[in-house]
């Protein structure tokens, strides 16, 4: 009964979603700025009007008023109009979305594809020099703050070789060319996975380490197999199900390091958005992106939960 | 008899960690980093907020050994305060978080029903979520300086301490030497302050490392945003700031990498000394 636990699951959700939404739509508002802030600096504004735009806005209501009535449009999908720019909030984000889930699938992708090979290579030979090297390069990167990697890319790359491009996502913003993306994606990519390969290259390192102990791997290593082919065909594929897990509890850290790479690299995402949105007070955006962020990091708690329980057979669906 | 079975598992974790080179690596870098920063002011009566207005971006020379900024002050002397503050709020926070994560994580862990369902979804609710996002939201909202920032890092930082605090807990509850006490009656207060806590030093004290190197990054990131210490104030994350343009980042080096370096230095300086703290004390913990 497979689905009834996915079901579960989804269920168990409910209760955290809300509570994110309570807890940032309160943070929200004990700011001390108003969004009429922007209309009262116009000389030739009557208090009538403002008074108009203020119940227009829905300001004059009650704060769990506003939220019941801001959530109740949210699961409409309506998130609201931006305060700077008048346009729907659901449509900024969608705008934004594809470069920010772009990149961080690539950063996902090529984390793993780092980490995994330089975790096995650690355990392989555990506390010997290529051990201690590894652990201490992934502590050099997780101790890396990321705009700091993402400045010196820039300045090397961009201005000393001249190879990679400074920003953006494209040379020129009509023209859309996937080579040109690819080029413009590889150092904001580099710099996002920086902090988590380190650390996944030691939860790989730990993981393999504790099934290398294991009883079936001592049977194959008895049965006279060479030691590569029992780490590949025996422990890799046991090793890497924990991993999982720590790639979906990733997920948090990983916007909020897109939010900062974003800033660093001017990448037209959703990262961005929150900062221009967070610098204007534009409420409805903040808002909007929050809600956003808590909905992908539950998905992805439960993707991961349901996917571990396929990968091993031990978990049972209670 | 109890005591002395502390002394030695005291002076065995010390050796441990003697002997663990990177760990006490770390430590002397931190040790003289804090000496450096609280002398150093003092004896060159550095100042990092007055403009020499005769010398803007002037490059390192002897008067100003690691140059000038956009509008003259010494980038040595902010050097040296942007670690004070890098420090400062990296302690402070850590203490707010300790002591706000410790207590709710072993009332979670020893009480369990009801308290533990309260706190751990909470925990997952504050967990589920980006931090920095979170704490450029209520950044923005106190507004920001160097003490919002600290208060904001400190009490975001709990769920850290209450998770570690939790697991521990359940294990040591279940320990026959606090069975036998409940049997006696024991009062709940005093099997957590006698017999919970002390046994939960070594997940409190990994903690706190892990913890206050989160937040010096988290301070320098936000002052990178401009949501962190405000200038004149100096924050390793505020000099940066100043190389998204780009020609400090492409000329002008010594304003920028100094604090960049020093931020590396500091931040892997506390990991290395947790990774041998951790290793000490239990190496079947992970963080």
């Amino acid at each position: 009964m497979k689905w009834k636990y996915v079901l579960k699951r989804l269920l168990i959700a409910i209760p955290t979603f809300l509570g994110i939404t309570v807890l940032a739509y309160f943070i929200l508002n004990l700011a001390p700025g108003s969004p009429l802030d922007a209309l009262l600096a116009d000389p030739g504004i009557t208090p009538a009007e403002l008074e108009r735009k203020r119940v227009a806005l829905g300001l004059d209501q009650p704060v769990w008023i506003q939220y019941i009535h801001w959530l109740g449009l949210l699961l409409k999908g309506d998130m609201g109009f931006s305060y700077s720019t008048q346009r729907p909030v659901a449509a900024m984000i969608g705008e934004r979305l594809p470069a920010t889930a772009g990149l961080a699938a690539a950063s996902i992708v090529l984390s793993l594809i780092v980490s995994i090979p330089m975790g096995i290579y650690a355990a392989s030979k555990p506390n010997s020099r290529r051990d201690y090297i590894s652990g201490g390069i992934s502590l050099l990167m997780m101790a890396t703050p990321n705009f700091f990697v993402g400045l010196v890319f820039i300045y090397l790359f961009a201005i000393v070789f001249q190879i990679l491009p400074s920003g953006g996502m494209y040379d020129s913003a009509g023209v859309k060319s996937g080579a040109a993306l690819l080029r413009h994606m590889i150092m904001p990519c580099l710099v996002l996975s920086f902090q988590q390969i380190g650390g996944w290259v030691r939860h790989m390192r730990s993981s393999m380490l504790e099934v290398m102990q294991e009883d079936y791997i001592r049977t194959a290593r008895s049965k006279g197999l060479k030691k590569w082919a029992v780490i590949y065909r025996h422990g890799l594929k046991n090793a890497l199900i924990p991993v999982i897990t720590v790639v979906g509890m990733s997920i948090p850290s990983l916007v909020g390091g897109a939010v900062i790479t974003e800033q660093v690299f001017g990448w037209p995402g959703v990262g961005t958005l929150m900062v221009t949105a967070i610098n204007g007070r534009d409420y409805p955006v903040i808002m909007g992106i929050t809600v956003m962020i808590a909905v992908a990091v539950l998905l992805a708690n439960i993707l991961t939960d349901v996917a571990y329980g396929l990968l091993d057979p031990r978990i049972s669906y209670k | 008899m109890k005591k002395k079975e502390n002394e030695s598992y005291l002076s065995e974790v010390l050796s441990k960690l003697t002997e663990h080179k990177m760990a006490m690596a770390g430590l002397v870098v931190l040790v003289l980093e804090i000496l450096l920063v609280v002398i150093l002011p003092i004896v060159l009566h550095l100042n990092p907020y007055d403009s020499d207005y005769a010398a803007f971006f002037v490059a390192p020379s002897s008067a100003h050994i690691l140059g000038t900024d956009a509008i003259g002050r010494d980038v040595f002397a902010r050097l040296i305060y942007g670690g004070r503050t890098s420090l400062l709020v990296g302690f402070f926070s850590t203490i707010i978080s300790c002591a706000i994560g410790v207590p709710l994580g072993l009332i979670a862990g020893y009480f369990r029903g009801k308290a533990e369902i309260g706190i751990m979804r909470v925990a997952d609710v504050f967990m589920s979520f980006p931090s920095i996002v979170l704490i450029l939201v209520l950044v923005a909202v106190i507004g920001p300086s160097i003490w919002s920032v600290t208060l904001v890092i400190g009490v975001l930082g709990w769920t850290q301490f209450a998770r570690l605090i939790y697991a521990n807990v359940l294990s040591v509850s279940e320990k026959e030497y606090v069975e036998s006490a409940r049997a006696i009656g024991t009062s709940n207060f005093k099997i957590i302050t006698q017999y919970i806590l002390p046994n939960s030093f070594a997940p409190i004290l990994i903690a706190i490392t892990f913890q206050m190197a989160s937040a010096i990054l988290m301070e320098s990131s936000l002052s990178f945003l401009g949501m962190g210490v405000q200038p004149p104030g100096a924050s390793w994350g505020n000099m940066l700031y100043d190389a998204q343009s780009i020609t400090v980042l492409s000329k002008r080096l010594w304003i920028w990498m100094p604090p960049g370096i020093a931020l590396l230095i500091t931040v892997l300086s506390i990991n290395f000394l947790g990774d041998g703290i951790r290793d000490a004390l239990d190496p079947k913990i992970k963080i």
